[in-house]
């Protein structure tokens, strides 16, 4: 207080601040003094400053904020001081606090003392800050959300037109995750958003983009190297690498899929182009996987060929067969995006048993088991299986394990 | 080395990005370049980055520019985006064409 009052002695009179008194008193009634002590005792930062930016006075609350002694401070250089507008944002260098944000104002004298005002305001712009991080942010993941994505993407795509770099958007779909929400609750389901976030934030640059665009839907804008066209595809195949990885460790069934867009240098293309495209080729790969089928056949495989022109006849071309000879073997080759149709013959394996265990196991009891009963007539049998077949490829059904159960060995296949 | 070898020297104090005050800054080059034939040679400190020149410049608070050559040394600080009446701060007066700081650069 003594060297803050001591301060406002050397004060230059003509520092009077512009005041509205009350009615009837005359600025010569009030004491001696008291605007400086005003000064002195504000939570206001306040400088005198003269035409050659040094400082002639200044407050304790100045010296606070510019964590100095007043003394320090007299006659120190601070520059002239610029305020065009209402005010300005600036940061004072605190040796402590290092730059914290203030408001500065400017008022000239008549003398053409400049009159600063400092307002500690750090506070309050890591409020603004944080607030610009939370608008930014997707918060269950911590990665970028859409709006920041199309801002930043389209910076990025800016300064790689520039710059000659290669750029390509992936977009990155969760599969099946209203069944993960249905089966395992919305806890799981946010876990698999989570873990697809992660696993992507943890495989690209940390030059490169990582966005939640929608519940489960990621973007990735990824840049390579100047000249290296290829340093994409090694980008891409880490993140296929990293999300089989996922799928694989998963305690839930997690898979995703992905669909791919370069950018093009000549092409004009904004961030909304490059998404639509990526968007495209996402959906046209997930139908590619949902129209994919394999025949597994369990135990003798006379009825393969009535099988396959059951296949046939519904529509599905290329269809693999496969044999296996264990449940593992079934568990090692299905996942969950794929439609395969399980063959058992009987008296391979108790039916029900399978079944059962299909159903039991984690990895599959999201797999809806159609069971079809097949009698002894080849005409029923066709049938039977176009049925099941049908269900899956025309009608859209969930991903499934159809068990085709054959009652009795076919001698001739199916016409 | 005299003033005039070493031509208009700026140097501007900034804490991290301030793009205001990068774009300030060029509009005052431009405006030196075409009005006052003055090419302007310009180092930013990021004081965040060096504290240490800071210190040794003793800026008290950001963003400042300091102009070191030729004399007087003046330093502005604050909204920098005035061109007039930084150059008019600056003392490289527009109007005054004998000014030897005006000829310093003019080549």
């Amino acid at each position: 207080m003594t060297k803050q009052l001591a301060a406002t002695q050397e004060a230059p009179t003509s520092v009077t601040p512009d005041t509205d008194l009350a009615p009837g008193v005359s600025p010569n009634a009030l004491p001696k003094g008291l605007f400086e002590l005003m000064i002195g005792v504000s939570a206001e930062g306040m400088l005198a400053v003269d035409d050659g930016g040094r400082i002639l006075f200044a407050n304790a609350a100045a010296a606070d904020l510019l964590g100095r002694d007043v003394d320090a401070l007299m006659g120190a250089e601070f520059g002239l001081p610029m305020a065009a507008e209402e005010h300005v944002d600036v940061e004072l260098l605190h040796p402590k606090r290092g730059a914290p944000g203030a408001e500065l104002r400017v008022a000239m004298s008549p003398e053409g003392i400049h009159v600063v005002m400092l307002r500690d305001v750090s506070q309050w712009m890591r409020l603004r800050n944080e607030l610009q991080r939370l608008a930014l942010v997707d918060s269950l993941t911590g990665v970028a959300n859409r709006r920041a994505f199309l801002a930043l993407g389209e910076q990025a795509l800016r300064l790689a037109g520039r710059e000659d770099r290669p750029c390509m958007l992936v977009f990155v779909d969760i599969d099946q995750m209203k069944a993960i929400n249905d089966r395992y609750g919305h806890r799981t389901g946010d876990n698999a958003v989570i873990k697809t976030a992660t696993m992507l934030t943890d495989t690209v640059r940390d030059s490169d983009i990582v966005a939640r665009i929608g519940g489960d839907e990621f973007c990735v804008l990824l840049t390579g190297t100047s000249g290296r066209p290829d340093s994409l595809d090694d980008a891409m195949d880490r993140i296929r690498q990293a999300a089989d990885q996922l799928s694989r460790s998963a305690e839930f069934p997690l898979s995703v899929t992905f669909g791919a867009a370069r950018f093009d240098h000549e092409g004009n293309q904004t961030i909304h182009d490059l998404m639509d495209a990526a968007d495209a080729e996402m959906y046209a790969a997930k139908r590619r996987k949902q129209r994919r089928m394999r025949m597994l056949f369990m135990g003798e495989s006379q009825a393969r060929d009535a099988v396959r022109q059951a296949i046939e006849q519904a529509g599905s071309d290329d269809v693999p067969l496969i044999d296996v000879d264990t449940i593992e073997d079934i568990l090692r080759v299905t996942k969950t995006e794929d439609r395969d149709v399980l063959v058992v013959q009987e008296g391979v394996t108790d039916v029900s048993t399978l079944m059962a265990t299909l159903r039991g196991l984690s990895a599959t009891n999201m797999l809806p088991v159609l069971s079809i009963q097949i009698e002894s007539d080849p005409v029923a049998e066709e049938r039977a299986l176009n049925l099941g077949v049908n269900d899956v490829v025309d009608r859209g059904m969930p991903p499934a394990v159809i068990l085709a159960r054959i009652r009795r060995t076919l001698d001739t296949p199916a016409r | 080395m005299n003033d005039e070898e070493q031509g208009l020297r700026l140097t501007l104090y900034v804490a991290g990005q301030n793009p205001r005050a990068e774009r300030a800054i060029t509009k005052l080059r431009h405006s030196l370049g075409q009005r006052l034939g003055l090419q302007a040679q310009v180092t930013t400190i990021d004081v965040l980055d060096r504290p240490d020149l800071a210190e040794e410049a003793l800026i008290l608070a950001t963003p400042t520019l300091i102009k070191e050559s030729p004399d007087p040394v003046r330093r502005m600080m604050g909204d920098l985006s005035d061109t007039d009446r930084v150059i008019e701060g600056l003392r490289l007066d527009l109007t005054d064409t004998s000014n030897p700081q005006v000829s310093v650069a003019d080549d």
